[in-house]
């Protein structure tokens, strides 16, 4: 189990990105962590998997504090880098990780291996960190926004190769702005506001997701948009 | 109305580079500058000496590094668009702009005929307009590099040109003593220009090394690949100048600082997928040290005070618990 206890992050004094987030995710399971934009979600994803340290709390798992190779983070931006072909990018992943079978995954994904990376398409550079977090076997995986861009045969994809990392006993975790495509294959939904996890939704509650967190923000939305567009 | 166009143009296009110019000048900051300025200074005296002694040399130096500039900006669309049908226009001022410090030299010089192949040179320039990927996909198959020399790949795509013209002048022109040592010293410098772009999380987390191991890798191949660029010169001056050798030991020792000196900066800022522009001064100070003579031992007191720096920062990326 990955637990996370009293967790506090701050950039600058008086400048709080997170305070006291308490979550608990079972090992083997599906996660899924939504939040409005700047809410604290890749932050929160940072402090996980050690790029950023944060002041207070710990996070441990299995009992044992949280190490650098637990975690594998696929992060939201698709940045790599410049002038390298895919094929020279998996060969890093292949040459440290041997038993990572590139050609199959490439089976599978149907990348242009020997084109720059810079020539790629978003959806294209989305499956190939995919592929290159796919290539760790840390038990713990964080997704961030990893439909991001990607067409939707390619979110089909992803959802069943998730699933079987569940199958295999992976933790993995999730952030999506697409509430539909989490509902479907997480086993809790976290919901992060006001700099801590306000509340943790299982599969019975899903209906009432949407309702629960956006009814208020909505009709006053709705008010506001009346305001501006009138009818004619 | 087609003046009062040309000088909206103009006056927009002005704006715009002193808008930039003041942005550059304030992020330096005025110490810098000041710093910038004294380490320049001796830099500009060997330029200048550079004009009067060989000016057939200043002349290509200067013609090959504006037209290098011409093939690498990454505003020719902006202009293309935007400042149409003057951008041509606006890179024949620019260019000549530029190279008005160097056609004032070769006139105080009295090498008229030299000034007038540098401003034909010059306005030669705009109308270069090669499609490097065309170029850059013959540099695609780099197999016989190790996997983990992706730097090493990527660095020689994007200034081959820049390294080719270095590699073939200073081994070419190898009996004036000091263009293979010019050379070699442009040629490290150059092959560190990629140094300032990080790689992603993902791209040091598959190493799982310590970073002590992970920094003595990157030296490994840096070094390999910018010893390998520099053999022509280093042989040519060698069959030239043997009794100097010294001298050529001292220039590969200063450019094997160099190299190391960029990969220790890089990784005691890391951040992921970002580019450290500011390593270039840092870099660019380090490499004016060696210009003057009681300062040369400062890069190497920076060196060790970064690899160290780059160590702990590391400690972060690699594996170590948190």
């Amino acid at each position: 189990m990955l637990v996370i206890k009293h967790l506090a992050l701050s950039y600058a004094p008086e400048k709080s990105v997170l305070e006291d987030v308490n979550l608990e995710l079972e090992q083997g399971n599906i996660h899924g962590l939504v939040g409005l934009n700047g809410s604290g979600k890749t932050s929160l994803l940072n402090c996980l998997c050690g790029g950023i340290a944060y002041q207070q709390g710990h996070v441990h798992f299995n009992n044992n504090l949280l190490k650098k190779e637990d975690v594998i983070f696929l992060e939201t931006n698709n940045y790599f880098y410049p002038n390298i072909t895919g094929r020279e990018y998996f060969r890093l992943f292949e040459a440290l990780q041997p038993s990572f079978a590139l050609a199959d995954w490439n089976d599978l994904f149907e990348l242009p291996l020997d084109e720059f990376i810079e020539n790629y398409s978003t959806g294209m550079k989305k499956k190939l960190a995919l592929m290159s977090v796919l290539s760790f076997s840390s038990p713990i995986m964080i997704l961030d926004e990893p439909f991001n861009g990607v067409d939707m045969e390619t979110v089909q994809l992803m959802k069943i190769i998730i699933g079987k990392l569940k199958a295999s006993g992976r933790t993995i975790l999730i952030t999506s702005h697409i509430l539909e495509s989490l509902v479907s294959i997480c086993d809790t939904i976290s919901y992060l506001n006001n700099k801590q996890i306000q509340r943790t939704f299982n599969p019975q509650e899903y209906a009432n997701i949407e309702l629960e967190l956006f009814d208020l923000t909505n009709k006053q939305n709705e008010e506001r948009i009346d305001r501006l567009i009138k009818p004619e | 109305m087609k003046r009062n166009r040309l000088q909206h143009v103009a006056v927009s296009f002005l704006n715009i580079r002193l808008l930039q110019t003041g942005r550059i000048l304030n992020e330096i900051g005025i110490i810098r500058i000041l710093i910038l300025l004294v380490f320049g200074l001796p830099l500009l005296a060997i330029m200048a000496n550079l004009f009067f002694a060989v000016p057939w040399l200043a002349v290509g130096f200067v013609i090959f590094s504006i037209a290098s500039l011409q093939l690498h900006r990454k505003d020719r669309q902006f202009l293309k668009t935007y400042f149409s049908p003057y951008a041509k226009a606006i890179y024949h001022i620019e260019y000549q702009v530029l190279g008005l410090p160097a056609l004032l030299l070769l006139l105080v010089a009295k090498h008229p005929l030299h000034a007038g192949v540098l401003v034909v040179g010059l306005s030669l320039i705009p109308y270069l307009d090669i499609q490097f990927s065309g170029f850059r996909s013959g540099f695609r198959r780099l197999h016989f590099l190790p996997a983990t020399a992706f730097e090493q790949k990527s660095g020689p795509r994007e200034s081959y040109l820049m390294l080719l013209c270095l590699m073939f002048l200073g081994a070419l022109l190898a009996k004036l003593i000091y263009v293979p040592l010019i050379g070699i010293f442009l040629l490290n410098i150059v092959l560190v220009t990629n140094q300032i772009i990080c790689e992603t999380n993902l791209m040091i987390n598959v190493f799982s090394w310590s970073p002590r191991k992970f920094l003595m890798h990157k030296f490994q191949h840096q070094l390999t690949l910018a010893l390998v660029l520099c053999l022509p010169m280093n042989i040519s001056f060698l069959l030239f100048h043997g009794s100097h050798w010294y001298i050529l030991l001292a220039v590969n020792i200063i450019g094997i600082v160099i190299q190391c000196l960029a990969i220790c900066f890089k990784y005691a800022f890391y951040t992921p997928g970002t580019t450290l522009t500011g390593n270039k001064l840092l870099l660019g100070l380090a490499a004016g040290c060696f210009l003057i003579v009681f300062l040369a031992p400062i890069p190497f007191v920076m060196l060790v005070s970064y690899y160290i720096k780059a160590q702990k920062n590391l400690k972060r990326y690699l594996y170590v618990s948190h």
